[in-house]
């Protein structure tokens, strides 16, 4: 079985594992999840995007799933991207890690307001 | 329907994914074009500017094209510098092969995976930083344990064939078990250099201690604390440059 190494996910990593947790996706599809789950915070090009689901199905994160005509948008066929066991297993990884640190950040009593320091 | 003037860009695009290495090109180049249209329709529907957007993101994509190729030449270069250590290490065993050295057919099978980890070692880890420090000490530690190796297998550093040889094999494959651990990491392979170091000097000092007419055999005490004292410096000379390279500057 194959294992994650359980280190941290870069933000564009995470973010395309949770668009593709729901559902499979095209590229198009997933970044467009990717702008709305980040709130706006993470917009990538296509060459970026590309380049992280290259790695990422290096990685056996994501593979290839069937590719087939989106009728929202037009006749064309394009490749699908879904999650494997492995990706689900990294991301979950990640979704645990966060918690914890926000969990140690409640215990401390600190809030992102607590670091303006009046900028 | 697409714009004529979306056709265009789309057309423009193509050419330039014809950059990407061919293979990245035949996996995703057509998805890659899919998507900018797909962004370009968007954007259209929106009633934005494409001319920015579609500069905007041929910049982006030629940063990507850039990267891609680099990756691909890291890649090839690699493959490369093993075959020529390969050829290296072929020609080496031409020596005993031709001076006729008493070898067996499992003698050069053990040269060959010694020498060969060793190169694929240095390759591997070196390959991880640019840091010279960090090169030469990845140098240094692979050849001090390629050579305690040899020599224990070859002639032994205590007696021959004694017990007390195993104690140098064992420090050899904590070193590799050791590098494994610390995933190449400049901190974890100082950390392990330094421990090889002290166990390589602690391995006779043992040895005096419990079965002392062991050492007295060839080379002598004094031989093998010279030959200690040896890999003990190349080991911690190691150390001291994995840590100097694990220091981030600032």
């Amino acid at each position: 079985m194959e294992k994650h190494n359980n280190s941290p996910l870069t933000p564009a990593v995470l973010y395309i594992l949770l668009a593709l947790s729901s559902e499979e996706r095209h590229g198009y599809g997933i970044m467009k999840q990717v702008e709305i789950d980040s709130q706006g915070k993470i917009k990538m090009g296509p060459g970026t995007l590309y380049g992280s689901l290259g790695r990422m199905i290096e990685g056996k994160l994501i593979q290839e799933s069937e590719k087939r005509i989106d009728p929202r948008l037009d006749d064309e066929r394009r490749i699908y991207y879904k999650i494997t066991g492995l990706g689900q297993k990294a991301l979950k990884a990640e979704l645990e890690r966060y918690t914890e640190v926000v969990k140690v950040a409640k215990q401390r009593k600190l809030s992102p307001k607590a670091f303006s320091y009046g900028i | 329907m697409a714009s004529e003037k979306i056709h265009q860009y789309r057309l423009q695009y193509k050419k330039l994914l014809r950059y990407y290495p061919k293979p990245y090109y035949e996996s995703f180049g057509e998805s890659i074009e899919q998507t900018f249209a797909d962004l370009l329709s968007e954007r259209e529907k929106e009633g934005g500017e494409l001319f920015t957007f579609a500069v905007w993101t041929f910049f982006e994509t030629s940063t990507e094209i850039i990267k891609e190729n680099i990756r691909l030449k890291l890649m090839q270069d690699t493959l490369k510098r093993l075959i020529i250590w390969a050829i290296i290490i072929a020609l080496v065993l031409m020596i005993p092969l031709f001076a006729r050295w008493p070898w067996n057919g499992f003698d050069f099978i053990f040269a060959i995976v010694v020498l060969y980890g060793a190169a694929l070692a240095f390759e591997l880890i070196a390959r991880k930083m640019s840091n010279r420090s960090f090169k030469f000490a990845v140098g240094i530690a692979v050849i001090s344990t390629l050579l305690l190796v040899w020599i224990n297998a070859a002639v032994g550093i205590i007696g021959e064939d004694e017990w007390p040889n195993l104690m140098y094999l064992g420090i050899a494959l904590f070193g590799i078990i050791g590098a494994l651990l610390s995933r190449f990491r400049a901190k974890g392979l100082a950390r392990t250099a330094f421990i090889m170091s002290a166990a390589v000097i602690l391995a006779p000092i043992i040895v005096l201690l419990v079965a002392k007419p062991l050492i007295m055999e060839n080379p002598g005490i004094a031989g093998v604390f010279a030959i200690s004292a040896f890999f003990s410096i190349s080991f911690a000379l190691s150390g001291i440059l994995f840590n100097k390279a694990s220091v981030v500057k600032f």
